[in-house]
């Protein structure tokens, strides 16, 4: 089963990303904000990060991608993001965060942009074995 | 002096002469003074002549004794557009001529300007071929031999750009201060609008009551709309700059075309584009500019015009205008003044929130541009963006 991590500092959005994904059939996991994200996510593995950039008073989306890469190399991120500023958008390019969202979003987006990579990861690793 | 003594005059008979040669040279020379003065006064009256004919500020002078006006400087006809014959004729062209808002107090103030012994307004004037003029029309007493005043002498001074300047300034500190209180309020419901979204979503997707589903629906609806109002008022109230990059406008007005052709379909009308040539780069940021023209074609459309005509081209000083003109109902001139006013809008019965108009307001400023507008009820608007050339917005920073 994919693994994702979603990572949002509002309640509301863990609560109905994290039931919208499981209903898809991924084991999900939640965290708060970016400390509490590394922490889980270093022990959690997973493969794909659900991770909004603005993270309450905390290290921000892009950082927390990096970090957990280290841990997990090869996991794909999705970033959220209020606010899309071209600077914001300049910093996205530079990383290796391979979608990026912006809000206010839609479940069936999220779970779109985590299908099409969960799928891709599944084709690519069948190729590999 | 050249003249010889007779030999056969008297002695007295030669001092008779002296004197009277003496008399006829110091005529001679009054004489010449007197030319000579003339001459100064015809030179400084044409001056003079010369002086009022050229000053932009009107001169006028009223006699206390009539009440009539003696004298008004040409440089009327170029104010209020009237000839000066006129004025003479009926003194009453003048006052006729002010806006009406403020006809009443200027010609009650105008009243009583003997009494007052000054006399200070400032007041519109409406020109023969509709333009509106602004005025700072002020008096000084001059005082007769009695030490009373025996004549005003007034200035009235066309003061439309100042008034204008003052009123763009003043325009930029509102829409600022909206925008820091609507940014502020968007920033604190974002979330919440997301979250109902999501949750109205999540209900549907697991709901099988067919009404239900439908309720449910229209909530999340609902909330991405006023998701998508959100976005639009921290576009406007955004403070980062966006990156400009030296380049053609047309392009940009290219690429929007594409963008707001469905539009034009969809209302029926037509687009069309006057692209100037060979236009001297200006620094933009593509998308925003983009935007700008999708936001001013799409208004045009949605106010019910056949056609939208784009049109580009180069001013003398370099800079490059853009005309985006349409033959729609035109806008009520007291709806002009708060065109760019974020939440104003004329169509909120349609879904309009107001806020279009002052996104293109904001972008355009930032590029260090100017948008105006020009319009007449039944026959259509014109918005005209001035975008500085990139040599000038390059050597100003």
């Amino acid at each position: 089963m994919t693994k994702v991590l979603v990572v949002d500092d509002v309640e509301t959005y863990r609560k109905y990303l994290a039931l919208a994904l499981e209903d898809e059939n991924y084991d999900v996991r939640t965290a708060r904000g970016g400390h509490d994200a590394i922490k889980i996510g270093n022990e959690f593995k997973p493969d794909i990060l659900v991770v909004d950039w603005m993270l309450n008073n905390d290290i921000d989306g892009i950082e927390v991608s990096a970090q957990l890469e280290k841990s997990k190399p090869g996991m794909e991120t999705v970033l959220i993001t209020g606010y899309p500023s071209p600077g914001l958008k300049r910093e996205v390019l530079r990383s290796n965060i391979a979608h990026f969202i912006e809000k206010p979003f839609t479940l069936a987006d999220i779970v779109e942009a985590v299908d099409r990579i969960s799928e891709r990861r599944t084709t690519r690793d069948a190729a590999e074995r | 002096m050249g003249t010889t003594r007779p030999k056969d005059l008297a002695v007295g008979e030669q001092s008779n002469v002296r004197l009277l040669q003496a008399r006829v040279s110091e005529l001679e020379q009054r004489l010449n003074d007197r030319a000579n003065r003339r001459r100064r006064f015809v030179e400084r009256d044409q001056l003079f002549s010369t002086f009022l004919d050229n000053i932009n500020e009107v001169i006028w002078m009223l006699d206390r004794r009539t009440n009539q006006l003696l004298y008004v400087s040409p440089a009327f006809e170029r104010v209020w557009g009237r000839e000066l014959k006129s004025l003479y004729e009926s003194p009453l062209v003048w006052q006729e001529a002010i806006h009406h808002e403020d006809h009443g107090r200027v010609s009650a103030r105008f009243a009583e300007i003997w009494e007052a012994d000054s006399y200070a307004e400032e007041y519109r004037i409406l020109r023969p071929d509709g333009a509106m003029r602004w005025i700072w029309d002020r008096s000084f007493p001059v005082r007769g031999a009695d030490g009373q005043t025996a004549y005003m002498i007034g200035i009235a001074e066309d003061i439309t750009t100042r008034k204008q300047a003052e009123r763009d300034a003043r325009r930029s500190e509102r829409l600022a201060s909206i925008g820091t209180l609507a940014a502020g309020i968007a920033h604190e419901i974002n979330n919440p609008i997301g979250a109902i979204l999501l949750a109205a979503e999540f209900a549907r997707d697991n709901e099988t009551n067919p009404r239900t589903i439908e309720a449910l629906t229209d909530i999340a609806s609902e909330a991405a709309r006023c998701g998508d109002i959100v976005q639009s008022v921290l576009q406007f109230a955004r403070e980062e700059t966006a990156e400009k990059l030296p380049g053609d406008i047309n392009d940009a007005i290219r690429r929007a075309s594409a963008l707001v052709n469905s539009y034009a379909e969809e209302w029926n009308g037509t687009l069309e584009l006057a692209l100037g040539e060979d236009l001297p780069r200006v620094s933009f940021n593509e998308t925003e500019i983009t935007q700008v023209i999708v936001n001013l074609v799409r208004n045009g459309f949605e106010a019910g015009s056949s056609t939208v005509e784009i049109q580009t081209r180069q001013n003398a000083d370099g800079s490059i205008s853009v005309w985006i003109r349409d033959d729609g109902p035109g806008v009520k001139p007291e709806a002009v003044k708060n065109l760019f006013d974020p939440f104003f809008t004329t169509r909120r019965d349609k879904g309009g929130t107001g806020l279009g108009l002052s996104i293109t307001h904001g972008i355009v400023t930032e590029h260090k541009g100017t948008i105006e507008v020009a319009t007449q009820l039944g026959a259509g608007t014109t918005m005209k963006i001035t975008l500085p050339s990139s040599r000038t917005t390059d050597t100003g920073e």
